[in-house]
């Protein structure tokens, strides 16, 4: 009961990393920490990839080990302090369809450890090693501690499990090699003497038949010729005497031991020389050695007759024995690539390090250097090939080593200083040292490490949803190398992999890389954003955009009617998606300052915007109104200016300190800013009452310096000084509509150029002109400039906002509001960059552009307290057992027979495959091969199989009738599977592979098709 | 072929044409023809049970005359003697001795037609002679021909002074077969070409006794691999653990079932007897030899009920995979 339960509390599996296993922990963890660190999501996902790795090869190698049973026997007779065999058998579970992979089994014998290595099993067959020991002292001796152990699929742990441990061995003691001789036989008391019984004399007896061991002297010519048998003398007894072997009656000391090992000799010598012998210890005959199985008898007697004390060291045990591995090919067989046909393991690592080569093309390092690696990663390829005789001189390495670590050191002296391209020409010179070269498992390891850090390096250069396809090459091409790398390995310590079937090796590798990906999904979901760092995105250079910064040119929108680089995206929630036209301006900031040429906005000491954590109230709350949301992404600006919509409300996001100046201009701290995503609560301009705008100051009626005295006469003339203010901000906005035409090409040198010369201009022009106006008619304006409208992207329904869109227009203060004057007249056939539509392609690109930043690289903590609440949320709303009783009156008994449905469901499954195993035993037969099985299950699920009794062959046959592209293959499949499996002979190979593959292509086939 | 033994090939090429001479005198039988020339091969007798002009005796025929040893035929009738079977001793006068004259049993296919007709004493010469195949009369022992096989015929619907063959008897059997009426297009065609006169003729002989032991020894070398013996074994165990059945099957009846389905085996070409193999053989083969629960002393169980119980038996088997 207590070891029962030491059983249970033992975890059932043994984790230890190895070599490459610490140094993958190591990176993994170095990731982790920058990830943490910088708070760099692009970061979080390596990390994730890295982590599912990890979780891949704990999935693997569980699929490796499980079930596995281990037996010892042995094969010998095992003298102590001699050389023994032991025969360790691994055998799957019959049921089990994914093979094992590099088993070692591992246990001692009287201390002394042992350790096996056995080869791959096929599923549904097991396999068995021989090892051989020094045996320790006589008796029966324990096996404890045995663990069967893999390092699949990657190498990077070595997981163990403890089976049932294998019944004990037997030791039989060390025979005197003196008392074996043969000897004159006393003819003591006692002794029986025996006439005429069977022997090794010389006279004949007889005849029988020959049975093998027989000396071929014997052999009786004449009567095997009459019988046509082989026939053999059988000689006549000598008069021998019984040999009597006495045993000192005392347990244990070495003097008995002694005796022990004399008695043995005896005992062999006698069965050796045919002789009859007793063993006769305390006076009584303990083994009468006559019997059929007299050796044995007298052996097993021998070992455990008072079995010395245990704390006495053996003597035969001095020294640690060797474990033995069988024969195998020699040792570094794999060492040195053979050309012949490589098996898929081969190609793996081969795609992996050219991809990295590849990556690097993408990430832009010196073309030179990677040409230079490429054409060596081809040579390496060619050689292993045969193509070319290999390079065997492994001094060469530390040689070309030097070559390229000095070509790395002068080209950082002489040639630029440039620490990257150095680096990159330092590690690539090692990588093509060992393209070169013949390749060990650990060159390979290297050469698999150095591509790891392409893949980083091209990964850190990429910021877009490229990144993933990065991360997804690489979790479907490492998870190969790597076990290419394990098996090389153990390749090299003598165990040569069984080839694996390449269809094999491929579904497990996707199905590697798809668990991968959706465990690394799942874990940068999970994984804490600690916000120990700053959420930064690496801005891309030459991203700088104009305008909104503290002065506003009459040409400064001009250059970006063609600009079609995306300047935010912005979603509606709430509304229903698109916003009403007229507050379709997104305004960055106003201008109230004008100098004649140029709009300025004034230096205004700013204030903080009152917020809580990231919640910002830019205005008080309107009562009763629902202010519509938008979640805003900007894109990277080289300003500080904080872009809202219409009268803004409050926002929340990552601002900083957001600050207001005095005429209502939000900006943000930091004047070039990398990207960020806000929500924005607004209200549409016209619904806020008077209150909440920031009232005009004289510098929205100032002129600027100068006459402008024909401006305000022809304000007058439009406007009469009498109409209401609103009234004549309508007059002069028609004035400019109707009179004024749309155009980028021919700019007006200043404003009055554009008022009474040209009378066209482009939206700046339209602006300051309204702007002049209205100050001469004597209402309070400025000049605003942001994004006007922009494409709306009906893939995802969010709205995208270009340069091309940056528009100016002016604002007036009319009834206590600022109210947005639009002076520029629609433009057909004008600012055609701004209206030339996206296809829908592109709507894609950019909506997987927009989704990516928006969960992978401004996923944050907030984002995922967000996740997790929603999560607590759904599961509230689910009904829980208890609430079901309460809530419904036949929730409670519902959900009891749902309970024990389930449980008889699972109980039968049990059974089923109780059942399943036993009938598998009962026939007597080899178990069933994996393909048979699964074709067999495939079939009897779709029905086929309508009793118990239906033969396999039959079922096939009937699900294939008539359906003519089958039925070729399944009286093919039968007629092999019928010889394979009743036949006389087991099939060849190459026919068996026919059948599994026959049986493959049926189910699939089978399986594609209706069931009946 | 006379002194080399004969190959699997050639035991295939006779036995084609010899399934190709019954199947043209028997139409729409294909099975039942496979199964009795699998019983034929594998040396076992055969019953055919079933209404009078459904061919039965057609069947017998068709299968005599396709080797070109003797054929005798015995009509048993209520008064027919032992002697009227196997011979009688007779004086020779001008050797003043008694002589022997083989009845009609002396012959390599012996058909019994309506054995259930015969009296016991008739019925019991016929038996022992199949099964010891030899034959006792006045203390002298007479061997019969080999190959020596009896297909005999009943007509279970006609109870009326009939004797009805007791179990042990029927073990003797190795095969009990029904013929019942033939499909739609088979009868079409039978109405079309047969007359009352004109019986479709079968072609000529094809094997001589010989070539037929040769057959049988062919017939013992297809392999019955562990598996199928224990699913055979499984079989015939089941027969006697079935809640209806109140004594199940023979060993003898599962070595029958063994070397039928071997014949079934080398006659759709294969050198291995797979679990179908058994499937089809086990009904024939065992269905009259276990009797069922509630059917009263003696007397084996009708047809079909025998048929239903051993169909449903290797429905519920598992055979081996």
């Amino acid at each position: 009961m207590n070891t029962a339960w030491r059983r249970r509390l033992r975890p059932p599996r043994r984790l230890k990393a190895t070599r490459e296993g610490k140094w993958f922990l190591a990176l993994t963890f170095g990731v982790g920490v920058a990830a943490v660190n910088t708070g760099n999501n692009l970061l979080f996902i390596a990390l994730s990839a890295n982590l599912s790795i990890i979780v891949i090869s704990g999935i693997l190698s569980e699929l490796t080990l499980r079930g596995i049973r281990v037996s010892v026997s042995q094969p010998s007779e095992a003298f102590s302090g001699r050389e023994a065999l032991l025969a360790v058998s691994c055998s799957p579970p019959p049921d089990r369809r994914f093979p094992a992979f590099s088993l070692d089994v591992s246990f001692r014998i009287d201390g002394t450890p042992l350790r096996t290595r056995m080869a791959d099993i096929p599923a549904g067959s097991e396999s068995v090693r021989v090892a051989t020991f020094r045996a320790g002292p006589r008796g029966l001796r324990v096996i404890s501690g045995i663990a069967v152990s893999t390092r699949f699929p990657f190498a990077l742990f070595e997981k163990s499990l403890e089976p049932a441990s294998p019944g004990p061995i037997l030791v039989y003691p060390a025979p005197d090699p003196q008392s074996s001789e043969p000897r004159r036989i006393e003819h003591g008391f006692g002794a029986d003497e025996r006439e005429g019984g069977r022997g090794a004399g010389s006279g004949v007896r007889g005849v029988r038949e020959y049975a093998p061991g027989d000396p071929a002297r014997d052999i009786q010519w004449k009567a095997t010729a009459r019988l046509g048998r082989r026939m053999v003398k059988e000689r006549e007894g000598e008069r021998a005497g019984i040999r009597e072997i006495r045993l000192p009656e005392e347990d244990g000391g070495p003097r008995f031991e002694r005796a022990v090992s004399r008695a043995c000799g005896e005992v062999l010598g006698c069965e050796r020389s045919g002789t009859g012998y007793r063993i006769r210890y305390g006076g009584v005959v303990a083994v009468d050695g006559s019997g059929r199985f007299a050796r044995n008898e007298a052996l097993r007697f021998l070992a455990t007759i008072a079995p010395p004390p245990p704390d006495r060291p053996p003597a035969a045990t001095g020294k640690r024995s060797r474990t033995g591995d069988p024969p195998g090919p020699p040792q570094g067989a794999g060492l040195e690539a053979s050309p012949g046909r490589p098996g898929i393991l081969w190609l793996f690592p081969r795609v992996f390090w050219g991809s990295g080569l590849l990556m690097l093309a993408a990430a832009g390092v010196s073309p030179v250097i990677l040409a230079a690696a490429t054409a060596a990663f081809a040579a390496g390829i060619a050689m292993e090939r045969g193509l070319f005789p290999p390079i065997r001189a492994r001094r060469l390495e530390t040689v070309f080593g030097a070559i390229v670590s000095l070509a790395a050191v002068a080209d950082f002296l002489l040639a630029g200083r440039d620490p990257l391209r150095s680096g990159a020409l330092l590690v690539l010179g090692i990588q093509s040292i060992r393209f070169l070269l013949p390749k060990r498992a650990s060159d390979c390891w290297q050469l698999t490490a150095v591509t790891f850090l392409e893949f980083l390096a091209a990964a850190a250069t990429e910021s877009g949803p490229r990144f993933a396809l990065i991360a997804a090459a690489f979790l479907l091409l490492c998870p190969g190398a790597m076990w290419s790398h394990h098996a090389l390995k153990r390749a090299e310590e003598g165990v040569p992999a069984a080839p694996v079937p390449p269809r094999f090796a491929a579904a497990l590798l996707v199905a590697v890389a798809g668990a991968g990906i959706l465990l690394s999904a799942l874990l940068f979901t999970a994984t804490p954003r600690l916000r120990l760092g700053h959420l930064s995105r690496k801005s891309p250079s030459a991203r700088k955009t104009i305008g909104f910064s503290d002065t506003l040119s009459m040409d400064d929108i001009s250059g970006a009617a063609s600009d079609r680089r995306v300047a935010a995206r912005v979603e509606f929630r709430g509304s229903g998606g698109r916003p009403a036209t007229g507050d379709a301006y997104l305004k960055g900031a106003s201008y109230s300052n004008f100098t004649g040429s140029q709009w300025r906005k004034g230096f205004e000491s700013p204030t903080p915007v009152p917020r809580i954590g990231t919640h910002y109230f830019l205005a008080p709350e309107v009562v009763g109104i629902r202010a519509p949301e938008a979640d805003v992404t900007l894109e990277p600006l080289d300003s500080a200016a904080f872009f809202t919509y219409g009268s803004p409300v409050s926002a929340e996001g990552p601002l900083g300190d957001l600050r207001v100046e005095r005429g209502g201009n939000l900006v943000l701290p930091v004047s070039d800013r990398p990207a960020i995503r806000y929500r924005l609560r607004f209200l549409p301009k016209a619904i806020p009452p008077s209150g909440v705008f920031t009232p005009p100051r004289n510098v929205d009626l100032r002129m600027p310096p100068g006459d402008w005295r024909d401006i305000a006469a022809l304000a007058a003339g439009i406007a009469p000084p009498g109409l209401p203010d609103a009234a004549r901000a309508r007059k002069l906005v028609a004035f400019l509509q109707s009179g004024y035409r749309y155009t980028t090409s021919g700019s007006a040198a200043d404003i009055r150029d554009f008022l009474f010369v040209r009378k066209a201009g482009y939206c700046e022009h339209f602006a300051t002109g309204l702007c002049l106006l209205l100050r001469s008619a004597g209402i309070p304006s400025r000049t605003a400039a942001g994004y006007l409208g922009g494409e709306w992207n009906d893939v995802g329904d969010y709205l995208i906002v270009r340069q091309s869109d940056a528009h100016a227009w002016a604002e007036g203060w009319i009834d206590g509001r600022w109210v947005t004057l639009d002076a520029t007249p629609a433009a057909p056939g004008d600012g055609a960059g701004a209206r030339l539509s996206t296809g829908k392609g592109e709507k894609y690109l950019d909506w997987l552009q927009h989704r990516w930043e928006q969960y992978v690289v401004d996923y944050d903590l907030a984002a995922q307290a967000g996740g997790i609440e929603a999560i607590v949320e759904a599961t509230r709303r689910l009904p829980s057992v208890a609430t079901l009783g309460k809530a419904h009156p036949a929730g409670g008994p519902v959900a009891v027979a749902l309970f024990t449905a389930g449980g008889f469901a699972l109980f039968l499954w049990n059974r089923r495959r109780a059942t399943r195993s036993d009938r598998g035993r009962s026939s007597g037969s080899a178990p069933l091969p994996a393909p048979y099985a699964r074709l067999f299950e495939t079939l009897a699920r779709n029905g086929w199989r309508e009793s118990e009794g239906i033969p396999p062959g039959e079922m096939v046959a009937r699900a294939t009738a008539g359906k003519p592209g089958l039925e070729d293959d399944a009286s093919r499949f039968t007629a092999l599977y019928h010889r394979d499996r009743f036949g006389a002979v087991p099939l060849s190979a190459d026919l068996r592979a026919e059948a599994f593959g026959l049986a493959d292509r049926l189910r699939a086939a089978l399986s594609r098709g209706a069931a009946r | 072929m006379d002194n080399e033994k004969m190959t699997f090939d050639d035991a295939r090429a006779l036995i084609a044409l010899l399934e190709r001479n019954v199947t043209a005198v028997l139409l729409g039988k294909q099975a039942e023809i496979e199964l009795t020339l699998a019983s034929f091969l594998a040396g076992g007798h055969i019953l055919l049970d079933d209404l009078p002009g459904t061919g039965k005796t057609t069947l017998a025929r068709a299968i005599a005359s396709a080797i070109s040893g003797t054929f005798r035929r015995i009509q048993f009738t209520s008064d027919i003697l032992p002697q009227d079977v196997t011979g009688v001793h007779v004086f020779d006068a001008s050797r003043h001795d008694f002589t022997f004259s083989p009845g009609p049993l002396f012959a390599n296919i012996v058909l019994a037609d309506e054995i259930n007709r015969g009296n016991p004493r008739a019925q019991s010469a016929l038996l022992e002679a199949m099964s010891e195949r030899q034959v006792t009369i006045d203390n002298r022992t007479y061997p019969l021909p080999d190959p020596f096989l009896v297909i005999a015929t009943q007509n279970p619907h006609d109870q009326y002074g009939t004797y009805p063959l007791p179990e042990s008897q029927l073990d003797r059997f190795n095969m009990r077969l029904r013929l019942s009426y033939p499909d739609r297009e088979s009868e079409l065609r039978l109405i079309r070409e047969s007359g009352l006169s004109a019986v479709r003729e079968s072609g000529a002989p094809v094997l001589d006794p010989g070539q037929l032991r040769e057959l049988r020894a062919v017939t013992c070398t297809i392999t019955v691999s562990e598996p199928i013996v224990s699913y055979v074994y499984r079989v015939v165990a089941a027969t006697r653990s079935h809640p209806a059945i109140r004594t199940g099957a023979s060993p003898r009846g599962a070595i029958g079932l063994k070397a039928t389905a071997q014949a079934l085996a080398l006659l759709a070409g294969r050198d291995h007897v797979i679990p179908g193999d058994i499937r089809r053989a086990a009904p024939a083969v065992l269905a009259h030899r276990v009797l069922a629960a509630g059917s009263g002393e003696g007397g084996s169980m009708s047809a079909d009920a025998g048929e239903a119980l051993l169909r449903e038996i290797v429905d519920t088997v598992p055979p081996p995979q």
